[in-house]
């Protein structure tokens, strides 16, 4: 197959360049999407297939899912998330047949490359834009790297994946892309948002 | 409001759950006869105190999570997963 | 400059208070010009311009003055800003001054010194509580009246405009929260801060202090103010406690939950560039310290409402933080020892204050002497019976009390006074309490409510707990912060506490109302005078409750927390019971008023609900598309070209349908709900799931399925492709996407455990297309690459994969339409692209675009059930879609299916209808009977499920319903009533299926 450039939700919507109010200490947030991704959720029905599914995946990936609810393992290529019980989702930029790799004897797997729209959010300001969108505690100390989490941030649902302690993964529908950016940036002016 | 401890995610607000119904009742065989699926399909009690139900984590995990909750006072007693056995005097 | 504006703030003092003199600001109030300083309020600043009179009372239009320094304000409200910011109601007393501040008197006519609504007060004897309603409504023309009783009785006027300002939610959590940011809130904080809790305190006014900063304490033997300055900075320079100003809670909630408003730039004349106006905090606490406060409490005696009667401890703060002078010649009218601290504090401000009142008749503390030796005349067992003034306080009268204070003794004397301060006691702000259902208990020793013990993770500490000593407050304080933090886990250390001074206090005497004759205003914001309480009790409204909404005591913007505690212990009293035994009314969220926009916040406009769109939407924008909410969704309704607009809707819609029919046409489909679904048990779950069966489906086909809920009525419908040996592909319904989800989830995640069998919503993975038409074949065939799309390699239900312009798609085989039809599922970076392909490919055939009308309008000419069909009413049977059921396996449903109800032959069955005119156009929604003259009760013989106004492919419109013999009607008429538009369609029943009945076209 041919390769072709993937058409991203977002595109000829991000408009690049600094929305909302400048501050002379550079903007509060930074937004950019990473763009594209491949995105695989790989699922068991019970512990011992789970077990067997992780054990094959761990072997493929070289990265074991995380066992602890709400977080992640792996650098980036590939990130492991947590994302339900006997749950996860591979995560990586597109670079290689992800999806053709993981088709586990055990457990399910499924292509979700197209599924999700992927922002990375950074800056001083972040997270209290987090709070204005969704109740949960992104205190520093508390949402810490290698934390993630879903919630309903401005009434949709999300997947949060924290990088570093100012560098967020927000993971959203891809048919509510557009919406969530214009929330993101609108709930963002008043510290400035750079999109990149 | 009320804080909803899923098993899995932890503490969260109700918003992000789907109320799904009274926990206390099994689904009864395909061959059970009309009055057990009666029961199942339409008599609830309706305690005023503990009430065992299950909420789904819609926004989150999607698991379903059993919750003990007061109906007087809107106090969740205690959570659990749909295979934990949560009964403890309520029902 | 600022030589001019001394004498225009001829009530300002030269010295003290926290305003700025060096920043005057300029402001308006009616039309007169005024200045004030920075750290003023309107109020305070109106004071020192030596305005009184700042409104008409609700009712009786009477003057009004201030009464208050706080929220707690029930006479001065004003209406504010000007243009599209216009807001009603606002109370001078929060309203901090900015520069340029424009605000008018509100609820006056032609203007506040001769208002004619005045007259309604000489019938006031005649107007009491309820005599509107029970004078006027249901009388003829109440409609009439209406609209004038509420003009005479209403208060400001809102902007009509757009809301130009922005709102935002904030969701926070701490360790523990501090409502109230007086001496004891303050304590609280600091304990539990430095103990190494996440603190949050909130604080009502610009600044922290409360009570510290109108009156004149001392701590560790400097001003309070300086400890209060100490205290911020330390808590300010903690990492983690967060101090909030110019923000109230307003509710609390199950779950250690404080919703509170922070009102960021409303002391400014406009937000900056950016800025939120307001912001509404959701803070979820583990542990809550409330140190609300309290609110004083007026005497309620003959003519207390004119402007120049005021709360004492309001009038110390206007001297005090405020260095203005309320008046000139004052009078202080106390039941307890506060008359003679504030007549200590206004004579050290240079008002000639001329008596302390006070009803009690010894037992004083200290203050009395320190107010005799300032020559203050102090006047024991006395109350004031009269005030005298027109638009604001002259004079008042004052008697010799009896023993049990109903009566006087003789004759009463006339003090000439401007400014009569009233000290009633003080009222807990046990507001937040009662949210989450702590029941009050009266404390006769303080004659107030406290807030019993109640559910959740919260305390009191303070005044709003009865301590009306600054020690005990910061004992209380710092106890209750501390208490917290350890509870959590924190060592709090031992606490350090401020040495205070103060002097001994005597007993309150409670006095609920005074003799005197004249009106003696209970609820000064709602007109509730002791009469009108005296009225409720006669006709049988003696409840708190019921004496709340007859008289609309506490209704105000106010919530009563001046007036709730007089007007149920005057109750007591006309019902011989204890103030404890009759109780408070239930208090409700929010404890002050806040602008539904901080609550909506973001959610407003485009964002009022969540959008959704589609792979392929920005194509449909640029191609004339109409579109049309399906849930969250945005899909195409219909398309216009360049030159139509609006009015053009049916003929382009004509057009969608007669071009599909006659060449081809393709839809956007990518809203169907897609699960995929896999597992080794997934066919054994798809046969639990839908009425139909599912083993012998081969891979590489699809099958339409439809799904019951337990009772046994149709839940959804749609078709499932076999994708692999354990693999499904399944699609559901556009509305019930969600739902569908969550109740296959429910299944396996509660009842079916043991299921091999893991879903997951593919819906956004995909964008998908209908291609439809007898030249879709043709289209098809010109951009699929790796597949024959002949019937030999694509079969009716077939599902194959392929490739066009280089992108992998899944091609079905399927149609809604009736036509040969194509369904083409893109991962959905690609999908517009394949979109794209298409439309070029189709170009030479005729290919044109259809939105949901043409789609809805061709699945009723084929008698495609959808959802005015799947209503949750009917059953497979009524469908006429009984044959599907699979009686070789259980199913969800099942044991409910069978029930007499669900089968009889009597339920109305799916048919079509037709107009007998074949122009008349029946609703969907019409009710089907036989008779349309017959008169109610009318029997209904079914209803008019779905309609198409217009048909192309036919000559007349038609419909889909349900009647009573079903099929068995064909060929008789019925009609179809409307009611609420009076029509009456003679409708002819026919087949559901109205075009080609026998499936040609759908073969090609």
């Amino acid at each position: 197959m041919a390769e072709l450039a993937r058409c991203s939700a977002l595109a000829g919507v991000l408009e690049p360049g600094l929305h909302g109010r400048p501050d002379f200490r550079g903007p509060g947030i930074v937004l950019a999407e990473r763009h594209p991704m491949s995105l695989v959720e790989i699922a068991a029905a019970s512990d011992e297939v789970s077990g067997a599914m992780c054990e094959e995946v761990a072997g493929i990936l070289g990265i074991r899912p995380p066992a602890e609810p709400g977080t992640a393992t792996g650098t980036g290529r590939p990130r492991i998330l947590w994302t339900g019980p006997w749950r996860w989702l591979v995560v990586e930029p597109e670079s290689r047949d992800l999806a053709g790799m993981l088709e586990p004897a055990a457990g399910a797997s499924r292509d979700l490359s197209h599924a999700r729209t992927v922002l990375r959010l950074g800056g001083r300001d972040v997270r209290r834009l987090f709070m204005k969108g969704a109740p949960l505690d992104w205190h520093p100390s508390v949402f810490v790297p290698g934390c993630c989490a879903q919630t309903a941030m401005f009434h949709q649902s999300v997947l949060v994946d924290c990088r570093q302690p100012e560098v967020f993964d927000l993971f959203v529908a891809r048919g509510y892309a557009r919406d969530l950016l214009e929330r993101v940036i609108d709930a963002g002016a008043e510290y400035g948002v750079q999109v990149s | 409001m009320i804080r909803i401890t899923c098993p899995y995610c932890g503490p969260r607000d109700h918003q992000e759950f789907a109320y799904v119904g009274d926990a206390t009742l099994t689904r009864p065989s395909d061959d059970a006869g009309a009055d057990a699926w009666y029961d199942f399909v339409y008599l609830r009690d309706n305690p005023r105190g503990p009430h065992l139900e299950y909420w789904q984590h819609v926004h989150g995990c999607r698991a379903f999570v059993k919750v003990l909750r007061d109906t007087l006072t809107h106090e969740v007693l205690a959570t659990g997963t749909a295979a934990d056995d949560l009964v403890a005097g309520g029902r | 400059m600022l030589k001019l504006q001394k004498p225009s703030q001829p009530f300002r003092l030269e010295e003290g208070g926290e305003i700025d003199r060096l920043a005057p600001l300029a402001f308006r109030f009616d039309n007169r010009r005024c200045i004030g300083y920075r750290g003023d309020t309107l109020a305070s600043a109106l004071l020192a311009n030596g305005v009184r009179l700042v409104g008409r009372s609700f009712k009786y239009h009477r003057p009004r003055g201030i009464y208050t320094d706080g929220s707690d304000e029930p006479n001065a409200l004003v209406e504010l800003r000007t243009g599209d910011r216009r807001e009603p109601n606002t109370r001078a007393t929060t309203i901090e001054l900015f520069a340029g501040l424009e605000a008018r008197s509100q609820n006056r006519w032609p203007n506040l010194q001769t208002d004619i609504m005045q007259v309604t007060s000489l019938f006031a004897p005649i107007i009491p509580a309820g005599f509107y309603y029970k004078t006027f409504m249901g009388m003829p023309g109440w409609r009439f009246y209406e609209h004038f009783i509420r003009r005479a009785a209403g208060l400001g006027r809102p902007t009509a405009d757009p809301d130009p300002d922005r709102y935002d939610r904030m969701h926070a959590f701490c360790d523990v929260l501090v409502v109230g940011a007086g001496p004891a809130g303050l304590a609280a904080a600091l304990a539990a801060g430095r103990a190494g809790a996440r603190v949050m305190l909130l604080e009502e006014s610009d600044a922290p202090g409360g009570r510290l900063r109108a009156d004149r304490e001392r701590l560790d033997g400097a001003p309070a103010r300086e400890w209060v300055t100490r205290t911020v900075d330390e808590l300010d320079a903690m990492p983690d406690v967060t101090v909030l100003t110019r923000t109230t809670g307003f509710g609390h909630y199950d779950g250690t939950v404080i919703s509170a408003l922070e009102r960021v730039a409303d002391h400014k004349p406009v937000p900056d560039p950016f800025e939120v106006r307001q912001r509404v905090w959701h803070i979820r606490a583990r542990r809550v310290v409330l140190a609300t406060g309290a609110s004083e409490r007026p005497l309620v005696f003959a003519g207390n409402d004119r402007p120049g009667v005021m709360l004492a401890g309001a009038a110390r703060s206007y001297v005090n933080r405020f260095a203005v002078r309320p008046g000139s010649r004052a009078a202080v009218f106390a039941n307890n020892d506060d008359g003679y601290r504030t007549a200590i504090d206004l004579a050290r401000a240079g008002i000639e204050v001329r008596t302390v009142i006070d009803c009690r008749a010894g037992g004083q503390g200290a203050g009395r002497e320190q107010a005799a030796a300032l020559g203050i005349e102090c006047l024991d067992a006395t109350a004031v019976t009269a005030t005298h003034g027109h638009l604001g306080l002259t004079g008042i009268e004052t008697a010799q009390l009896s023993a049990d204070g109903r009566g006087i003794i003789g004759q009463p004397r006339l003090h000439s006074v401007d400014l009569l301060a009233v000290a009633g006691g003080w009222s807990p702000n046990i507001q937040l309490h009662g949210h989450i259902g702590a029941a009050p208990v009266y404390d006769a020793e303080l004659a107030g409510f406290v807030a019993g013990s109640g559910p959740g993770a919260s305390r009191s500490a303070g005044a709003v707990n009865g301590a009306w000593s600054l020690g005990e407050c910061l004992r209380q304080g710092s106890d209750a912060g501390g208490e917290a933090a350890r509870l959590l886990g924190f060592n709090p250390g031992a606490p350090e506490l401020p040495v205070t001074e103060e002097a001994p206090v005597g007993p309150i005497r409670p006095m609920w109302r005074l003799p005197g004759r004249g009106k003696k205003f209970v609820d000064l914001q709602d007109d509730v005078t002791v009469d009108d309480i005296e009225l409720a009790h006669r006709e049988g409204y003696q409840s708190v409750e019921h004496l709340k909404r007859y008289t609309t005591l506490g209704m105000g913007t106010d919530q009563g927390r001046t007036s709730s505690v007089n007007g149920l212990a005057i109750m007591a009293e006309e019902r011989g019971i204890a103030v404890a035994e009759a109780g408070i009314t239930r208090s409700r969220p929010p404890v002050v008023p806040v602008a539904l926009g901080a609550i909506a916040a973001g959610d407003v406009g485009m964002h009022f609900a969540p959008t959704r769109r589609t792979p392929m939407h920005d194509w449909h924008e640029a191609n004339g598309a109409v579109f049309d909410h399906a849930g969250h969704w945005l899909r195409p309704q219909y398309y216009l070209r360049p030159g139509e607009d609006a009015g053009d809707m049916n003929r382009a819609i004509a057009r969608e349908v007669i071009g599909t029919r006659s060449a081809v046409g393709m839809v956007d489909v990518s809203t169907l709900g897609k699960i995929d679904i896999q597992g080794r048990d997934a066919a054994e779950f798809l046969n639990r799931v839908y009425i139909n069966g599912w083993s012998t489906l081969p891979v590489g086909r699809a099958r339409y399925g439809l799904m019951q809920r337990e009772d046994g009525i149709v839940f959804d419908d749609g078709t499932t492709s076999r994708v692999g040996e354990h693999r499904y592909f399944m699609t559901t319904t556009t509305a019930n996407a969600g739902m569908v989800m969550a109740h296959l989830e429910e299944y396996l995640g509660v009842h079916w455990r043991d299921l091999d069998v893991t879903l997951a919503s593919v819906t956004e993975q995909w964008g998908t297309l209908a291609l439809a038409g007898p030249r879709s074949r043709d289209v098809l065939a010109r951009v699929v690459d790796g597949l024959d799309v002949s019937d030999e390699g694509l079969p009716y239900m077939g599902v194959r994969d392929a490739s066009i312009a280089g992108v992998a798609v899944r091609l079905f085989r399927i149609s809604f339409s009736g036509e040969l039809a194509y369904e083409v599922a893109a991962p959905a970076d690609h999908a517009a692209r394949v979109w794209e392909v298409l439309v070029d490919a189709g170009a030479g055939h005729g290919l044109i675009p259809y939105g949901t009308e043409a789609m809805g309008i061709m699945r009723i000419e084929k008698g495609h059930v959808a959802g005015g069909e799947l209503d949750g009413r009917t059953t497979a049977v009524d469908l006429g879609l009984g044959r599907m059921v699979s009686r070789r396996k259980f199913h969800i449903g099942h044991a409910m299916a069978g029930r007499d109800g669900l089968t009889a032959a009597s339920r109305p069955g799916f048919v079509g209808l037709v107009p007998v005119d074949s122009v008349s156009r029946p609703r969907a929604g019409s009710i089907l009977v036989a008779d349309p003259q017959a008169r109610p009760p009318v029997d209904k013989l079914g209803h008019v499920s779905s309609s198409a106004w217009l048909s192309p492919s036919l000559p007349h419109p038609i419909a889909l319903g349900f009647v009573k013999g079903g099929r068995e009607r064909i060929g008789s008429t019925v009609w179809a009533m409307f009611p609420m538009r009076n029509e009456a369609i003679e409708v002819r029943v026919v087949d559901p299926v109205f075009l080609d009945p026998d499936g040609e076209r759908l073969h090609g």
